[in-house]
């Protein structure tokens, strides 16, 4: 498997990070959850991270934490799809590669972090049957972070930003 | 990432460390404060940044979303082998995009089977010299036009005809049957001969000759017409319809396929049947001969005498077919020939 470290990952896709963090504080600010600190890029391990109190109820912590794979997909659907479209033809202007780009490297970090579901996980302490209820998207989360090792981040981010606007299109037409 | 806070001094605000007065850890000051979403200015202007290259792309986006809807119907078309439709989309995109290779081959691939043999022409032209990754595709284009190249008047044939003019003589006929001798691979010089032998109703010649180019070529559009319509005038019309219904799996969208369907009923007083067909041939291409023909003669035989002189009149103007078709039209309407 072709491995870079992953800090280099993260400084070629900031944009991405970025947006997941923000997507993580826009949730918060959705459920009027105080938000302490942001780092919304930095070298290191996380790349990201948004500081917040619990929130009072446990589904809103849930969705604070799988936020970004919304706001990040469709986020980075919605820069691309212009570019995918001209792609079909062609058109290889530098505003289409740095749309594309931007749409993948967004699209890319839709999935949450193991810290995210750390986090929902700790949240649920002593709540077996919540436990259970979430384990299904735990597992999901782990299978997209382990997945990044064999690229599923990225096949997830050109998926989203050659692929799917393709099939939105011919859906439409 | 996100991470919660918990714990620390429960009767302090974990912000500001005064007495807290609200529910939670903070103080309601703190707590409001921090429920505001604060966004650092370097990342509003990276955002303001993504937001502009996105408006210019949504700006230039119609014409390619528009050209991506129809390839897709075209496309989409093709696959269903709708190949009128198909054109029609992908002449769309190749006003916008008249290099796209890719469309150029699908169009080509289109005008072969509507026996578009002029727009093919153009496409080709313009697509000449241009390279593809799509090589599938580009093979398919080859394939059609060197399927149509080969059902058309070689250079050969085309001087002999021009010494010989129109082979419907038995004089002339011998000089054609002189060249097929020479020149058996040539398709158009035999596909001619059939057609003498099927005006002088040879059906047994006629018969023979066109089953030896569904020998050699079993999808041959001319050579299955031909065959459909020795079928019918030997009052066939199950094998003539099973004939038509070949050239409609080549081609869903053939109107000499479907007005030829429309003949067979009206040939077995199928009155309805042969109407709706023959609306359906003109409602896919209203200036081709055989909708208007196979028209002309629905409305004759509705009695609508006016309607059918006006198709008749249509006719020489059609973007397809030979004068051949206005005189027999012509030849029904006055009486002259017992089309039924």
């Amino acid at each position: 498997m072709f491995l870079i470290p992953g800090f280099i990952i993260s400084l070629l896709t900031f944009p991405g990070i970025i947006v997941h963090e923000f997507a993580h504080q826009l949730f918060c600010r959705l459920f009027h959850v105080p938000v302490f600190k942001v780092c919304y890029f930095r070298l290191g391990n996380p790349a990201g991270y948004v500081l917040h109190e619990k929130p009072k109820e446990d589904w809103q912590q849930v969705l604070i934490g799988i936020g970004p794979f919304f706001v990040n997909t469709i986020l980075g659907l919605l820069i691309a799809f212009p570019a995918a479209a001209a792609f079909n033809f062609h058109d290889d202007s530098p505003l289409n590669a740095i749309l594309i780009y931007l749409g993948a490297s967004i699209a890319m970090h839709s999935f949450p972090s193991r810290g995210d579901a750390e986090s929902i996980w700790k949240n649920l302490e002593g709540k077996t049957f919540k436990k259970i209820l979430v384990s299904p998207l735990m597992l999901l989360i782990y299978i997209g972070a382990f997945g990044s090792i064999v690229w599923l981040d990225l096949i997830y981010g050109v998926a989203v930003t050659v692929w799917l606007p393709n099939l939105l299109i011919k859906s439409m037409a | 990432m996100e991470t919660t806070v918990t714990g620390q001094d429960p009767n302090k605000c974990v912000i500001c460390a005064q007495p807290k007065y609200a529910d939670g850890k903070m103080c309601s000051d703190c707590r409001n404060k921090l429920t505001e979403l604060s966004i650092p200015s370097w990342v509003k202007i990276f955002a303001a940044s993504v937001l502009c290259l996105m408006v210019i792309g949504i700006i230039r986006m119609p014409k390619f979303l528009s050209a991506c809807m129809h390839s897709a119907r075209g496309e989409k078309a093709q696959k269903e082998h709708r190949y009128k439709t198909a054109e029609k989309e992908l002449t769309y995109v190749a006003a916008m995009f008249p290099d796209n290779v890719e469309n150029n081959a699908r169009l080509i691939i289109c005008c072969g089977h509507n026996l578009d043999y002029k727009g093919m022409a153009e496409v080709s032209q313009r697509a000449a010299d241009e390279k593809s990754e799509e090589l599938t595709l580009i093979d398919e284009a080859n394939d059609v036009i060197h399927k149509v190249t080969a059902s058309l008047p070689s250079p050969k044939l085309d001087s002999l005809l021009a010494r010989i003019g129109r082979p419907d003589k038995p004089s002339t006929i011998d000089s054609l049957k002189e060249f097929i001798a020479l020149n058996p691979d040539d398709f158009f010089a035999s596909f001619i001969l059939a057609n003498y032998y099927y005006d002088t109703q040879d059906w047994t010649k006629t018969d023979s000759i066109t089953n030896m180019l569904l020998s050699k070529d079993p999808e041959n559009i001319k050579a299955l017409g031909l065959m459909a319509a020795i079928k019918r005038e030997n009052k066939q019309y199950d094998s003539a319809i099973y004939f038509y219904d070949k050239m409609l799996e080549w081609n869903a969208e053939l109107p000499e396929a479907i007005s030829g369907k429309a003949r067979v009923e009206l040939k077995r007083n199928r009155d309805g049947e042969a109407k709706k067909f023959a609306e359906e041939s003109y409602a896919l291409d209203s200036t081709n001969s055989a909708s208007l023909e196979a028209m002309a003669l629905v409305d004759y035989f509705s009695g609508h005498r006016s309607e059918a002189n006006k198709m008749l009149a249509c006719i020489p103007k059609a973007t397809t077919g030979d004068s051949m078709i206005a005189a027999r039209v012509m030849d029904v309407l006055n009486g002259k020939t017992k089309y039924r």
